[in-house]
């Protein structure tokens, strides 16, 4: 494995129809979209990237997921009420749910997107707020020191412009000077 | 069978999706018009990349010798796995070496270079499915053939690694594949001692 191909996982962005792990590489962010027993790779190089969000939402399926949850089981150790042991397991499930999911209503969930030009990425951060700040500066960060490289190369690269020659006035032959 | 989704056509709204005319970005907080959704944002104007196409009638005295695929051009190099010689408008420049766009194109599709590649088999799944299958029939002796199956998917998924989704589950499906095949195994001696 060279350089290019070194990345780290710096979050996820999943939900109910997308499965999709991010990287960190050199070069830019990947894109792994789990598509059964298949993975298919995206790329945004931070050469490309023109706009880099931060913001704050609300992950309303895994809250409804959590309330179906708590409900179901809740019921179930109510129905259960007459056997003990089995209603507090069934009541420890539903206790569990409650307090993800009042968790997450109240955390809200941190999303740093990063917009190419063909391609995006979006990184979800449930739990680790601080994390997910660090990552959006250093995604900055990266992306300009790469764009600054870029355009530093792409200067090199170009022919230096051809500077103006002042033009000196012809000298006076000797013999032919004017008389002051 | 993948979802199909609207083909990618800029930045946008990172909550609605609304496309974003630069124009009305900021660096700092910004609010979307479409879903009043507030976000932060750094813009970037990327500098593009511009070939330089050396024409044949400017090659100088010398004279250049002519791209393959744009008789006006002048060839800048030469194609690392075919030999065409190509301009730099064809030239394209693929891990440390320059491939020609048909040659780029053919490495894409038989996804032979790491960098064109973009499907994998995702091995540590495979090998995670089949122990966990694996285990729940053990009793019915199945633990053995698809606790080696497991064992041959965690292999490919160690050695491929740019196919692995996590090296956690991996250790964890080889561990359970062997769980499958020891409880398979008992089950089977056990069998043969009580006959």
């Amino acid at each position: 494995m060279n350089d290019a191909t070194k990345r780290t996982r710096i979050g996820r962005n999943s939900n109910f129809a997308t499965r999709q792990l991010v990287y960190r590489t050199p070069v830019g962010i990947e894109i792994d979209e789990l598509d059964h027993f298949e993975i298919v790779r995206k790329r945004v190089f931070y050469d490309d990237v023109l706009l880099v969000t931060y913001h704050r939402q609300q992950s309303w399926g895994f809250i409804v997921l959590s309330a179906l949850v708590l409900l179901l089981f809740g019921i179930l150790a109510v129905v259960a009420s007459s056997v003990p042991p089995l209603a507090m397991t069934l009541a420890a499930v539903a206790a569990v749910a409650l307090i993800l999911g009042t968790m997450r209503l109240l955390m809200q969930v941190e999303v740093v997107s990063v917009f190419g030009r063909r391609s995006k990425a979006a990184i979800h951060y449930a739990y680790r707020k601080a994390f997910a700040r660090r990552m959006y500066n250093e995604i900055c960060a990266n992306v300009a020191a790469a764009q600054r490289r870029l355009a530093s190369e792409i200067a090199a690269s170009e022919p230096p412009e051809e500077r103006a020659v002042e033009e000196m006035p012809p000298m006076p032959e000797e013999g032919t000077a004017e008389p002051s | 069978m993948a979802i199909p989704r609207p083909a990618y056509v800029g930045p946008q709204c990172p909550r609605c999706r609304a496309a974003l005319p630069e124009e009305r970005l900021h660096d700092g907080a910004n609010v979307c018009l479409s879903c009043l959704g507030d976000f932060e944002a750094r813009i970037f104007h990327p500098p593009q990349r511009s070939a330089r196409v050396l024409q044949l009638a400017h090659s100088g005295p010398e004279g250049g010798v002519s791209c393959a695929n744009h008789a006006r051009n002048a060839a800048v190099a030469a194609c690392d796995r075919c030999g065409l010689l190509i301009c730099s408008l064809c030239q394209l420049d693929v891990e440390g070496g320059k491939l020609c766009p048909s040659c780029f194109e053919r490495l894409s599709q038989e996804e032979t270079s790491d960098t064109t590649r973009t499907r994998f088999r995702d091995y540590g799944s495979l090998a995670g499915i089949w122990a966990i299958v694996g285990l729940i029939f053990s009793a019915l002796m199945l633990g053995i053939p698809l606790g080696i199956l497991s064992l041959y998917y965690c292999a490919k998924a160690f050695r491929h690694r740019e196919s692995r989704s996590s090296l956690g589950f991996v250790i964890f499906a080889l561990l359970l594949a062997i769980l499958d095949i020891f409880f398979s195994t008992s089950i089977l001696s056990t069998i043969f001692r009580h006959k």
